[in-house]
């Protein structure tokens, strides 16, 4: 293994800074289904599954899905089997893939969340989960959803009752929404509530309309943009976010930088910004190999510079 | 030695379980390759090829029928052996398929090395089949001759045969890009050629890059500075700050496949029993055929259209469920039938390609604006008439698979069209939904076993549906969605099914594009 890409989380050793995103990474049909799976585990630090929710949910209505100028607007709302047909279906297949997994989980209140976390704790005998992802910004449910992401208070709730109910056999991380008007507030809160680690950003809520209908295209009207479009502001969060909350300055609660990475240099954007790791999302709808490709660059880049990515992190920060 | 010999008396007895029930007698047998007391053939007649000197050393055995001359090889015989045979067949047979050469391979991957387009000129028009593959199909026949063979084998994994290829993104090359009709219907046929060998089984699709420099902007993001806007400068760039381009793939069925040494209408002359053809695999297939309809606001139809000859693109490809085509060998049908609308067409003419292949019966009820909408002028594509002859879409394509334009085509145009363009066809209807004939023919036919598939606008379909199902054919529908990545991770192209009453939301990237049309919920 090579020594310079391995990032820790907490207590979770990643062996590349690499991760999928929630809702961009399927749950178990996609890797198989492609030539290069070995390649693309290889790269691969953990496995971020698509979102989980205690109960099935059938998502939106459609279109759910419209191309923009660089980016891509979603609004899947969070379709999904349950947590107990899951654990049943896709767990035992994502063990195959001998990588850490962390599950992303979704709710609608604060009990429902505590309840979600410790389902998994009790569905998880063979210990194949490594860390559960805390949905608190999914703009897409009407039910909480933004609402939770941007209310200081109910982040720092829900991340001290999933923290409570599961205590240490996962590690938590919090993923954050950028449709707030102060990101750190948010990030300390979650600090404050306990959370292991940070992700950053969630979609960014947009709207496209059709000229001729004259009206929004999207089925739910409302969606989440991703895609390379977003970049400048994910990597701006994380710039903040490392800078204003002391645990994210001493990485005692390391950042997880997601948002419109397309290749190796958007991912040291983000490392250089203050990530330990870093969430590749939408590209992978257009490239499959992207994760092999970023490996080897970022692999490269390492060996020509003679430096690790745990000493790059937060690198922009000195240089000011 | 030994252990050699005894695999092949295994291979060839086990063949012959198929082989015996379709009629197809043994007629040479090179004995030095098997253990000659427990070969359970026996030597019926002669061929013309087994005095053939050059056949009687390179072969493993020969069996023939009525109609054609069975040359077997077995993979590992040496490729000098299989390729000196190889050619020979190729050269006495004369492009007329009474004469075939049959190369089984041990395992999958030995067969898939074979179907890499870098063999054709190695292996020139040989079929290839696995060990498993027979195996299978012998299972299926005699289970009890079956078990007796493999009683005393050691590690012959009896389940068997699943031989398919994984997706992966395939540099292509653009040879063709045709309008059909005339400016207003706005379809183009695009035909490009692979890098390398893509597998596209039937109701598979493909995931195409529009943009030709779309791959390349997204590696080497970082922005170059121009120093003049010359007409050097890519198009791409010269709009980049007003026009929108395509950032996602966009699906796309396929419409024909072409493989090296098979011409394009060889369909019409291989008439194998389906029961052996459908063990059987040829070399993979490089050039490829879409047709697509260009959208008013379509970012990555428009796209499209500017691509000319040499233009390089990506694919990612094979993707969607595989429709087993084994279900329509056991299920002996009478009839296959294909219903299209407009593009719709399409991905059903590669259907038929396949089906073709297994000699079943087809009908095709094509639906089209008028008559105009079928014509484009043929240039490049090798294999058809000749520089810029003209050429019906879908029609020609149809007869050189083998449908007759008497019987099995059955044209209908919405358009008012003049009768007298269309000489050379039985059966067109004027001023007609595609259904409508439909509706007609199967009324009167009701007493055969029919499969079918349909592929168009949702209104059409659902027509299929309601009309099959009063009949109780088995009906298919190759669903069409918005998608963004292909491989079920997006949950993007959901349609609304039925399974045991509760509503589900299934990807039709995953589980279609194929989907067994009751299990639509059409009333969404």
């Amino acid at each position: 293994m090579n020594k310079s890409l391995p990032v820790k989380i907490k207590n979770l050793v990643l062996k590349t800074p690499l991760l999928t995103s929630s809702g961009t990474s399927g749950s178990r049909d996609e890797i198989n289904l492609l030539q290069n799976r070995d390649r693309i585990l290889a790269s691969l630090g953990a496995f971020v599954t698509k979102g989980v929710s205690l109960n099935k949910s059938l998502g939106n209505k459609e279109p759910r899905i419209v191309e923009v100028r660089s980016g891509i607007l979603n609004s899947i709302g969070l379709q999904n089997k349950g947590v107990k047909v899951f654990f049943e279906e896709d767990v035992p297949e994502l063990q195959k893939y001998e990588i850490p997994i962390i599950v992303n989980i979704s709710a609608g209140s604060v009990s429902e969340f505590g309840q979600l976390s410790e389902r998994i704790k009790d569905l998880d005998k063979n210990n194949a989960i490594s860390g559960l992802e805390i949905n608190v910004s999914c703009p897409n449910i009407k039910k909480g959803g933004a609402a939770f992401g941007a209310d200081p208070l109910l982040v720092e709730q829900v991340v001290r009752e999933v923290k409570s109910r599961v205590q240490d056999s996962f590690c938590i991380i919090t993923k954050l929404s950028p449709n707030v008007t102060d990101i750190t507030q948010i990030g300390k809160a979650a600090v404050n509530g306990g959370t292991d680690a940070l992700s950053m950003i969630n979609t960014l809520r947009g709207m496209a309309i059709d000229t001729d209908k004259r009206k929004p295209i999207l089925g739910n009207q409302i969606g989440g943009l991703s895609g390379p479009c977003i970049k400048p502001v994910g990597v701006y969060m994380v710039y903040e976010c490392f800078r204003k909350i002391p645990e994210c300055r001493n990485r005692s609660v390391p950042i997880i930088g997601i948002g419109g990475i397309s290749n190796y240099y958007d991912v040291l954007e983000y490392i250089f910004a203050g990530a330990t790791a870093t969430g590749i999302g939408t590209q992978w709808f257009i490239n499959t190999a992207v994760f092999e490709e970023i490996y080897k660059d970022l692999n490269d880049y390492l060996n020509k510079t003679h430096e690790t990515i745990e000493n790059l992190v937060g690198k922009a920060h000195e240089n000011i | 030695m030994t252990n050699e010999k005894s695999y092949n008396t295994l291979c060839f007895n086990v063949l012959n379980i198929l082989l015996g029930k379709l009629d197809i007698q043994i007629c040479y047998i090179n004995r030095r390759l098997f253990n000659t007391v427990s070969l359970a053939g026996n030597l019926n007649g002669h061929s013309d090829l087994d005095k053939d000197q050059i056949v009687m050393a390179n072969c493993a055995f020969i069996a023939k029928n009525k109609k054609t001359n069975f040359i077997f090889s077995f993979g590992h015989q040496g490729v000098d052996r299989l390729q000196k045979l190889s050619h020979y067949v190729f050269s006495i047979d004369d492009n007329k398929f009474k004469n075939i050469h049959i190369i089984i391979f041990k395992d999958s991957d030995a067969l898939d090395e074979a179907r890499q387009i870098n063999k054709a000129s190695t292996y020139k028009r040989s079929f290839f089949t696995s060990f498993y593959a027979i195996c299978e199909k012998a299972l299926e026949i005699d289970r009890k001759t079956y078990d007796k063979l493999l009683d005393n084998e050691q590690g012959c994994n009896k389940s068997l045969h699943n031989y398919k290829s994984l997706a992966s993104l395939h540099k292509i090359e653009i040879i063709d890009n045709i309008p059909v009709g005339n400016k207003d219907h706005k379809i183009y046929k695009l035909a490009f050629i692979s890098d390398d060998a893509v597998d596209i089984l039937p109701g598979q699709f493909i995931m195409i890059s529009t943009l030709k420099e779309q791959k390349a902007m997204s590696k080497y993001y970082k922005p170059k500075i121009l120093t003049s806007l010359s007409e050097s400068v890519p198009d791409i760039l010269n709009n980049l700050q007003t026009r929108q381009i395509s950032f996602l793939k966009r699906p796309f069925g396929i419409y024909r496949t072409y493989h090296e040494n098979f011409d394009h209408d060889y369909l019409l002359k291989l008439n194998i029993e389906k029961e052996l053809v459908s063990v059987l695999y040829i070399i993979k297939a490089r050039k490829f055929e879409i047709v697509y309809k260009v959208l008013e606001n379509g970012i990555g139809t428009n796209e499209l259209t500017r691509l000319t000859e040499g233009d390089k693109l990506e694919i990612l490809a094979p993707l969607g469920k595989i429709f087993d085509l084994r279900e329509l060998v056991k299920e002996d049908i009478d009839e296959i039938h294909i219903v299209g609308g407009g593009v719709g067409i399409a991905p059903l003419v590669y259907l038929v390609q396949m089906l073709r292949y297994l000699n079943i019966k087809t009908k095709a009820f094509v639906g089209v604006e008028d008559y105009d909408a079928l014509i484009y002028k043929n240039n490049r594509v090798k294999g058809h008439k000749g520089p810029g002859t003209d050429s019906k879409i879908y029609i020609d394509d149809l007869t050189d698979l083998g449908l007759s334009r008497s019987s099995d085509i059955f044209l209908s145009f919405l358009c008012n069209t003049d009768r007298e363009q269309i000489t050379d066809l039985n059966n067109v209807f004027n001023g007609n939904l595609v259904t409508e004939p439909y509706a007609e023919y199967i009324k009167q036919h009701k007493h055969l076993k029919i499969y079918t598939f349909s592929c168009g606008p949702v209104s059409m379909m659902k027509k299929v549906h309601e009309l099959t199902a009063q009949y109780n054919i088995k009906s298919y529908v190759l669903m069409e969605k918005r998608m963004a990545c292909g491989i079920g991770v997006c949950f993007s192209c959901v349609c609304k099914t039925i399974k045991n009453g509760e509503t589900h939301n299934s990807r039709v990237c995953i589980e279609g594009p194929i989907i067994e049309s009751k299990q639509i919920d059409w009333n969404e």
